[in-house]
């Protein structure tokens, strides 16, 4: 056996190794996720059958509850959910609670990382202070103010508290990407003959999109499984998934089967925004013109 | 084409101070070369110039008008970046098309168009211009950034270390390059440079900058033969000159220097440089030799002659470079390779032969 061949073949085993891992590793984070897909397709006897079934005949019953927004139970008729409204709501508030935290997050974490003022330090320390606040130490005030100048329960004033937790995260992630463009290729750009604004968005805004696809995701999730403002702050007209999730669990029945449906149908626009934006996360595309 | 001015300008960078009221101007079509070592305000000088930094005090004028509160991107100067600054987000041919988007009244696709490839061609680049920039090489990048500042008519060029990436050998023809195109385009060009020989080689006027000071001045040949003060004499040539404290004697009737705290070590003066030290007779000078000037033997030559130990040699190819010691100073002497040289043998030298360089003891040219 000449040295390539065993090269090869401790190769061969390394990368079976490493497979092997990653399966396991994947088997344990995945199964839950998988449990509960399946759960979404069983019915309550198969859900609730001992020892567990892995082999079951698929039933599309609990996603036409979720759909039709009624459950249809023997002896008992139509029960109404409300769980397409809240899944609606919650699209709603955290995609425009992502899309207003980006319009003014980027520019303020441009502005954080370029110039120099009075108090910047100060600023982008109170932005990250709202992340490690909880949020239950800010929701009485609130709550109170809500109610006095009519916020309660509308799309506005959540969107307007879920900045408290979209912003903070948009700002100091693409703070830091921001800091990585050499302020050269702006000034490059300036020389050229553009003004500074125009040499941002013409220079600069690209090199940064990959960070904005990121911090918007990550920001989403957040403002997606908030919980905690949507019961305190909102209305049945704005109440979320997380909420309506919960309701799945009465006094009279626990509908895993239901519930596992919903849960599968709201985690379908985090997985279409993640593959949306992974094609964004290459990142490492401003290194290399730049000598370091 | 245009002729530019700073005039007392002072940069405050907060606590440190870039540029200490830097005053010089341009002539019209010069070739100016800012000579200086890394964070002497080279950098910030272009930049004020380009209108990047603005001063904290001082102002800016090209061709006389006040500029000073003009954006850059109105000046209508172009320059390229010690790190290139090409970016990285476009193609090579987008990077040079893109002056062209802040036109008013841009030339047409065709003219465009035409323009890059002239250019491109000139630069050799034209080969390369639907690759990405992260795909290049240093020198490749080099001139492409070069290109995107030719591919209009500019006012002034502000070159900010075109050549310090670049390998050496490609760095020897892009100097013969440059002092080709500076001078066919005949535009008025500030060179910044932290390397002696492209100062001397490119520059009309070389200015020698240091802590944000102008140390000196004036052409290459002043530069190099009558240097302002220590600093500049150090700045340029390579190995560095040798600069020894001397006390001036005058010994029956006859002008002598002696090496101090080293008496052996002593010659006469003559010429220009003894009538200026007949000045200092009983005081002490700062005398400047530099390495290839340097008289040297392996054998005894003449009374003159100081005689030492060779502590160090370095074979640099076409020369050598003796390290000797002179008293307790280190000497650095430029030798030829055809003679072998062994470390630890004597040497003699004779420093009398030599053109002097003269200072005061605080560094300053002795007249």
């Amino acid at each position: 056996m000449n040295q390539t061949e065993i090269k090869e073949k401790k190769n061969w085993w390394t990368i079976i190794g490493a497979n092997l891992a990653l399966i396991v590793i994947f088997a344990f984070f995945l199964f839950p996720i998988l449990w509960m897909v399946g759960m979404s397709f069983k019915t309550i006897d198969d859900i609730l059958a001992w020892p567990p079934k892995f082999i079951f005949t698929p039933t599309w019953d609990n996603y036409r509850a979720i759909i039709t927004s009624t459950i249809e139970q023997r002896g008992v008729g139509k029960i109404p959910i409300d769980f397409m409204p809240s899944f609606w709501h919650t699209l709603i508030i955290s995609t425009l609670s992502v899309l207003l935290s980006v319009f003014l997050g980027v520019p303020a974490a441009y502005a954080i990382s370029r110039f120099k003022f009075k108090g910047r330090d100060d600023i982008s320390f109170t932005f990250l202070s709202f992340r490690f606040g909880p949020e239950l130490l800010v929701i009485i005030p609130i709550y109170f103010i809500f109610q006095k100048i009519g916020l309660m329960g509308t799309y506005i004033g959540l969107i307007w508290v879920y900045q408290l937790i979209t912003m903070p995260m948009i700002i100091w992630i693409m703070k830091s990407y921001v800091d990585d463009v050499p302020v050269d290729f702006e000034d490059a750009c300036v020389v050229d003959g553009y003004p500074r604004w125009k040499a941002v968005l013409r220079i600069v805004l690209p090199i940064i999109r990959p960070g904005i696809a990121a911090s918007a995701l990550l920001a989403f999730i957040y403002a997606w499984n908030n919980f905690l403002f949507s019961l305190v702050l909102g209305s049945a007209s704005t109440s979320t998934i997380t909420l309506s999730a919960m309701k799945f669990i009465s006094a009279e029945a626990l509908r895993y089967g239901i519930m596992s449906a919903g849960i599968v149908i709201s985690f379908l626009p985090i997985l279409a925004f993640s593959v949306f934006a992974q094609r964004y996360f290459v990142r490492g595309l401003s290194m290399g013109a730049i000598k370091r | 084409m245009a002729r530019v001015a700073l005039k007392n300008v002072t940069v405050d960078y907060g606590t440190t101070v870039a540029l200490k009221n830097i005053s010089f101007e341009t002539e019209d079509g010069e070739f100016l070369v800012i000579l200086g070592p890394a964070g002497a305000g080279k950098t910030t000088t272009l930049k004020v110039a380009a209108g990047l930094v603005k001063p904290t005090r001082g102002r800016v004028f090209m061709d006389g008008e006040d500029v000073t509160d003009k954006p850059g991107n109105l000046r209508n100067v172009a320059m390229t970046f010690e790190d290139y600054a090409l970016y990285p987000t476009f193609s090579v041919r987008q990077n040079l098309e893109n002056p062209f988007g802040a036109m008013e009244n841009p030339p047409t696709k065709e003219e465009q168009e035409a323009k890059v490839m002239e250019v491109a061609k000139m630069l050799q680049i034209d080969h390369l211009l639907d690759r990405r920039v992260d795909q290049m090489s240093g020198g490749q990048k080099q001139r492409v950034s070069l290109a995107r500042s030719m591919v209009r008519q500019p006012q002034i060029f502000l070159f900010d270390e075109p050549l310090s990436h670049v390998d050496a050998k490609i760095r020897h023809a892009m100097r013969a390059e440059l002092h080709r195109l500076a001078s066919a385009m005949a535009t008025t060009t500030i060179y910044v440079t932290h390397d002696y020989v492209e100062a001397l080689s490119l520059g009309d006027r070389i200015i020698v900058i240091d802590k944000g000071e102008i140390r000196q001045i004036g052409t290459p040949h002043e530069i190099y033969h009558k240097p302002s003060c220590e600093f500049v004499a150090n700045v340029v040539g390579q190995p560095n000159i040798n600069i020894y404290p001397f006390l001036v004697k005058q010994e029956n009737g006859n002008l002598m220097v002696e090496l101090k705290d080293t008496p052996q070590c002593n010659f006469s003066p003559n010429g220009e440089a003894g009538s200026v030290l007949a000045k200092h007779v009983g005081g002490v000078v700062h005398i400047g030799f530099r390495p290839q000037d340097i008289r040297y033997s392996l054998t005894p030559i003449n009374s003159h002659a100081f005689s030492t130990k060779i502590e160090l040699y370095e074979l640099w190819g076409r020369r050598g470079m003796v390290m000797a010691l002179l008293g307790e100073h280190e000497m650095r002497v430029l030798t030829d390779t055809d003679t072998r040289i062994d470390i630890g043998s004597q040497i003699w030298l004779d420093l009398s032969k030599a053109p002097l360089y003269l200072f005061d003891e605080s560094g300053n040219q002795l007249t």
